[in-house]
């Protein structure tokens, strides 16, 4: 049996810091799960920057600003000591990247350079071009290579092994060999990612990102925060939402209706294109059911114009979005407007963290980082670019976290591990033998559907509840579901299988969280409750799965100096 | 309506055969639009790998009517006018072990690329805690070699790969070295040359082909002969 002291699951920013601080000046044994190779991680697509309050293009910026910012971005919903360490400690993280060999873009002074960017009362998201994912991804990468981390590739965790709330270890597939492995350890860290494929019709997000260490984590117990809030970002590319980048607008950019108008100054005359995202997602939303779009049904859309910035700094700030623009809607940016329209973007919510120091959750040995979790640091909006700087900070203390973990716990029950991998074996054996069953990949597109249209932007009761019975049909569907390939070793229909059921698991959860939040706040806006109600829901949702049974609480949000308004 | 004839070089771990499909034709739609659509309405047997879908993350690299592509980001029309066909045959990408169907193997090459040291290795005017002053002339020396999303297709397309007994370091390889030797934070000024010599940086026939394919424009064989020149990089 493979034994290790601490388990990361995926290697994007915050599983690769993770393992990094995890085994950094110990004996420890770490080792990195990741479904696909390190570089293909999400984190990769993070495009526009990523915040920390340096102070090196506008020197009066500071953290306490970033504090606010980030907590009137998140509409009051972020917990405030978690954001507060967060913005304070990560400028020296900054220091430490640079020091790590991340290639920023520099200004003037030979400094990290810095653009403005949504709901940013100064400039402050740190960039390269407008790659910061990327380079950011790959610097960590780097690093792991340098520290001889042990990754394994192409692994996917099926399974948590938990005994009366007690971790014991994990249950993971080698998709080359199609051998299912029991995993004993003492600690994990939980960094999967976000789950945008839920809205699988229309999204920025990879193909593989479906929450799959979420749904695990919310099998085994654990429940997840705030799921509801799902950010949909303003400026995907009408035809595919693929995603293009904040920084077009941070930039200067502006969005036009089809009168050539810069609609925003009817939403947010202050801030305009650079008003936080969920207010410039419904004002294009408005917009188009206004008919002052561009287009019908899934192929309406307005437009975003960058002509003025000029070719030069197109090329040297933009380039990304301008090759993007070129080859999936035949546009070239310097010369013409590109159609945009909104796309499933972001997860605010995910695994419930509890303590924001070590990225523990509610069950001893399990901690989470990155984009799968929600610690609370965005709330019911996340900012933009402070996502990438979000997922390296928890990070880090994720693998500090489940390093100190590893050293204070003992390893889990072997026979335990054992027994679930073998239900495992039986399971993936039946799956491969199946000879028919429903279409999965029917329910899936379904499931997309009906989010999209249900629990997309602007939502009411009435629509979220039709969008719950769907999505309990489509788990009772996903029962009969039918795989379509009986090889053992690397059987990708079998990940989309499981992908499948994370997902819809999920679904239930944010139809769940979304149907009982009676409110309008950040990215969760609804036709029948359109105000904020800090007085009865000033508070976290928590979805708890015991079995086939979802069940709903709520904790507190902390407050400490910035009392809502 | 016009068909497009696929056949699509498929692997088992012991098996290997070509299997043929048919689909019709439809404006506006990329290449792994056609593969994604065979897989999920006539064959979901059929493997190969995507991510992002917008060419950033680099899993999506094969090789079609014998030359290399990302399939997310190349269009079927581009395709079927460069060949002017309408049959298509998909390989996985050469030079690389094959793992199933269009599916390759890259962790024995990213276990290789370690002899390069492909990281930064600070040097002494930054640290930790303050990390480094850059002139941004100096990360324009860099930033084109960091846009490498590790796609493999200059690998696919290496003449030298493509005849060579195993010990000449991937194009990708050479180009990190570069990367990280023209970086003006880096204390290094000779190791990586000297990896990079070992892995036979002098077979390269400067055929250009890395450079001609590599979809993030990078000048591959350029920074080969950089490191070739012996001038100090940074």
């Amino acid at each position: 049996m493979l034994v290790f002291d601490v388990v990361v699951i995926g290697a994007g920013g915050a599983g690769m810091m993770a393992a990094l601080k995890a085994g950094e000046g110990n004996d420890l044994k770490v080792a990195v799960l990741s479904k696909v190779l390190p570089t293909r991680s999400a984190t990769g697509c993070a495009q526009g920057g990523m915040n920390a309050a340096l102070g090196n293009r506008d020197r009066s910026d500071s953290t306490e600003q970033h504090f606010k910012d980030t907590v009137k971005g998140s509409a009051f919903l972020a917990d405030q000591d978690a954001v507060n360490f967060f913005v304070s400690e990560m400028p020296d993280l900054m220091k430490e990247l640079d020091y790590m060999g991340v290639p920023f873009d520099r200004d003037e002074n030979g400094n990290i350079a810095q653009r403005p960017f949504g709901g940013a009362s100064k400039p402050r998201a740190c960039y390269s071009a407008d790659k910061i994912g990327h380079v950011v991804l790959h610097a960590l990468y780097e690093q792991c290579l340098k520290n001889d981390v042990n990754f394994l590739n192409e692994w996917q965790m099926i399974s948590m092994v938990v005994e009366d709330g007690k971790f014991h270890g994990l249950v993971a597939l080698d998709i080359k060999s199609g051998e299912i492995h029991p995993i004993n350890c003492k600690s994990v860290v939980i960094a999967t990612g976000g789950f945008g494929r839920v809205y699988y019709s229309r999204t920025t997000n990879p193909t593989g990102s479906t929450g799959d260490g979420t749904a695990i984590a919310f099998d085994a117990g654990i429940p997840i925060k705030d799921p509801e809030f799902i950010q949909f970002h303003p400026t995907g590319l009408a035809h595919t939402g693929i995603l293009l980048s904040e920084a077009c607008r941070g930039d200067g950019g502006y969005l036009l209706n089809n009168k050539g108008e810069r609609f925003m100054k009817k939403y947010d005359p202050d801030k305009m294109e650079l008003s936080t995202r969920d207010v410039v997602a419904r004002s294009i939303e408005q917009e188009i059911k206004d008919g002052f779009g561009f287009g019908e049904g899934m192929s309406s859309h307005v437009l975003m114009d960058v002509r003025h910035l000029g070719k030069d700094h197109i090329m040297s700030r933009l380039p990304g979005a301008r090759e993007t623009a070129l080859i999936f809607e035949g546009i070239d940016i310097i010369t013409d407007p590109v159609p945009i329209r909104p796309a499933c973007h972001y997860s605010m919510g995910g695994i419930h963290v509890t303590d924001y120091k070590t990225c523990a959750t509610t069950m001893d040995g399990v901690h989470a980082a990155g984009e799968s979790c929600s610690v609370s640091v965005h709330g019911a909006n996340r900012l933009g670019a402070n996502s990438v700087s979000e997922v390296v900070f928890f990070g880090k203390y994720a693998g500090v976290g489940a390093r100190d973990t590893a050293m204070r716990r003992t390893l889990g029950n072997n026979e335990l591990i054992q027994k679930e991998t073998k239900k495992w074996e039986a399971e993936f054996k039946r799956l491969r033998e199946k000879k028919d069953g429903i279409n999965m990949f029917e329910i899936r597109d379904r499931m997309g559907a009906t989010m999209w249209n249900n629990l997309g932007i602007y939502r009411n009761g009435e629509d979220m509840e039709a969008a719950l019975i769907e999505i309990d049909q489509l788990l009772e569907a996903y029962k009969d579901a039918f795989v379509g390939d009986s090889a053992k070793e690397y059987n990708k229909a079998f990940i989309n299988y499981l992908e499948i059921g994370n997902s819809l698991k999920l679904a239930k959860a944010i139809s769940i969280g979304a149907i009982e939040r009676k409110e309008s706040r950040g990215s969760h806006s609804r036709a029948d409750y359109q105000k904020r109600n800090d007085q009865e829901f000033l508070k976290h949702t928590l979805i708890y799965k015991n079995g086939e049974d979802y069940k709903l609480d709520y904790c507190p949000v902390v407050v400490t100096t910035y009392q809502p308004e | 309506m016009k068909t497009i004839f696929v056949s699509i070089k498929r692997f088992d771990g012991t098996n290997e055969w070509y299997q043929d499909y048919e689909v019709p034709y439809e404006k506006g739609k990329t290449i792994v639009w056609l593969l994604t659509k065979i897989r999920e309405e006539q064959d979901v047997t059929l493997n190969f790998t995507v991510s992002c879908l917008h060419a950033i993350c680099g899993a999506c690299g094969v090789k079609i009517n014998g030359s290399s592509y990302l399939t997310c980001s190349t269009t079927l029309d581009e395709v079927l006018e460069t060949f002017k066909t309408d049959k298509l045959t998909f390989e996985p990408m050469a030079n690389f072990k094959v793992i199933r169907d269009l599916v390759v193997e890259f962790d024995p090459k990213f276990e290789r690329m370690k002899e390069v040291s492909p990281w930064l290795k600070p040097a002494s005017h930054g640290s930790v805690e303050t990390g480094f002053k850059q002139s941004e002339t100096e990360f324009e020396k860099i930033s084109s070699s960091s846009n490498c999303i590790l796609c493999g297709l200059c690998t696919s397309e290496c003449e030298q790969l493509a005849k060579n007994d195993g010990r000449y370091l991937d194009p990708f390889i050479f180009n990190k070295a570069y990367r990280f030797a023209a970086d003006s934070r880096d204390a290094d000024s000779t190791e990586r040359i000297v990896a990079s010599l070992e892995g036979e940086l002098w077979k390269c026939v400067h055929c250009m082909k890395c450079t001609s394919v590599c979809p993030k424009e990078i000048d591959i064989a350029e920074n080969i002969a950089f490191l070739r020149s012996g001038y100090n990089l940074k």
